[in-house]
């Protein structure tokens, strides 16, 4: 199969848009509005069903990216062919006050670890797959999950001395706002939170 | 009796078998101290698998949490006397990892550190100079941060204690160290 092929496929099964940002890269995303949860994870499970069926033949990753602002996480699912060969990313939304979802093991294996892992760092619950409840790196892990925006390392390490000793973190933090300032606007062109 | 220690410092230092046990980046430095342009075994130093058979422990980078008790698993396991090399600025203070969740700032609170090498990462002459330092050390018998580790048991405990919050024990039930 050619990669205009598996484009055409995907949007005449799902009347999904794929995109090609660059060569060798196809990105889907789930439509968010329109539809009841239900529908969406049964559209994204046929989805990956299909893309197995038609030569994609290894899950790369299952990432999570925490778009605090529009309080949504962004799943994304890699899928590699060997044969065609193409990337292609499944995206879907879930909402960030209470992440939810359902898992993809049966469909494909290893996304056993990769749930796992983006339970850990993220804490969405994936349903379904038992070993995502477990701990994948850190252990006695005893605040939100660290790699959530709205997690604080400096207030973290502040409440567990022992482990930030030998650093007084305050001129830096000082620092470190006093770099990164916003860009306002006008500068940007209300380009800002552009879509990765 | 005196003279004989002394003797006995000397030929420890030209037989030095580090434990290849590596944390972090700073291990990427090491293969051209063993390879061919360096030769750290013309010092007599050699990699060792075990922590029984290991003299000196190199932690070469950043020391997560999780990392930090295999560190002091193994460091109990390694026969008197043994040595704490740290290599590299982030077991100093934590370097550019100082406001990571995952990484321990102060490696020097929870084991007895006999040399550091700063630098980010150091390369292989650092290497071969904190290797000769050390060397130095022992034959005059001043690196002797494994008497420190016996004498303050209890701070360095306490220490542990309060960092992972409870006793490190091992799996066989008996008490580290």
């Amino acid at each position: 199969m050619r990669v205009e092929e598996v484009i055409k496929a995907i949007q005449d099964k799902f009347g999904l848009e794929v995109e090609s940002p660059y060569p060798r890269r196809l990105r889907v995303r789930i439509p968010a509005e329109g539809k009841s949860e239900e529908e969406r994870r049964q559209m994204l499970r046929d989805l990956l069903q299909y893309a197995k069926e038609i030569g994609f033949q290894h899950m790369s990753f299952i990432t999570c990216v925490d778009f605090i602002k529009d309080g949504r996480f962004e799943l994304n699912y890699g899928l590699w062919s060997y044969t065609i060969p193409t990337m292609l990313v499944v995206k879907y939304d879930l909402d960030r006050e209470n992440p939810k979802h359902i898992t993809v093991v049966d469909i494909w294996k290893p996304a056993k670890t990769w749930e796992q892992e983006v339970h850990e760092m993220f804490g969405v619950e994936f349903d379904g797959n038992p070993r995502s409840f477990e701990p994948y790196v850190l252990e006695d892990w005893d605040s939100i999950p660290p790699l959530r925006k709205d997690f604080d390392p400096v207030q973290y390490l502040k409440e567990h001395p022992m482990q930030g000793a030998g650093y007084d973190p305050l001129p830096y933090v000082n620092l470190v706002e006093k770099n990164l300032e916003q860009p306002t606007v006008e500068e940007t062109g209300g380009d800002e939170g552009a879509d990765s | 009796m005196v003279e004989w220690l002394k003797l006995v410092d000397k030929a420890r230092s030209r037989s030095i078998w580090m434990l290849m046990y590596c944390t972090g980046c700073g291990a990427m430095e090491l293969p051209p101290a063993m390879t061919s342009r360096f030769d750290m075994e013309r010092f007599g130093i050699m990699p060792m698998a075990t922590p029984r058979q290991a003299d000196v422990i190199l932690v070469t980078g950043y020391v997560t949490k999780k990392t930090l008790k295999r560190i002091i698993y193994a460091y109990e396991q390694m026969p008197a006397p043994k040595w704490v090399v740290s290599h590299g600025s982030c077991p100093i203070n934590g370097g550019v990892y100082w406001d990571s969740h995952a990484t321990v700032n102060r490696l020097d609170l929870f084991l007895p550190v006999d040399l550091y090498v700063a630098g980010c990462m150091p390369r292989a002459e650092a290497n071969m100079k904190m290797f000769t330092e050390l060397m130095d050390m022992i034959a005059k018998g001043e690196a002797r941060g494994w008497e420190e580790y016996v004498k303050n048991r209890d701070y360095y405990k306490e220490n542990q204690r309060k960092l992972f919050g409870y006793d490190l024990v091992f799996t066989d039930g008996r008490s580290a160290l």
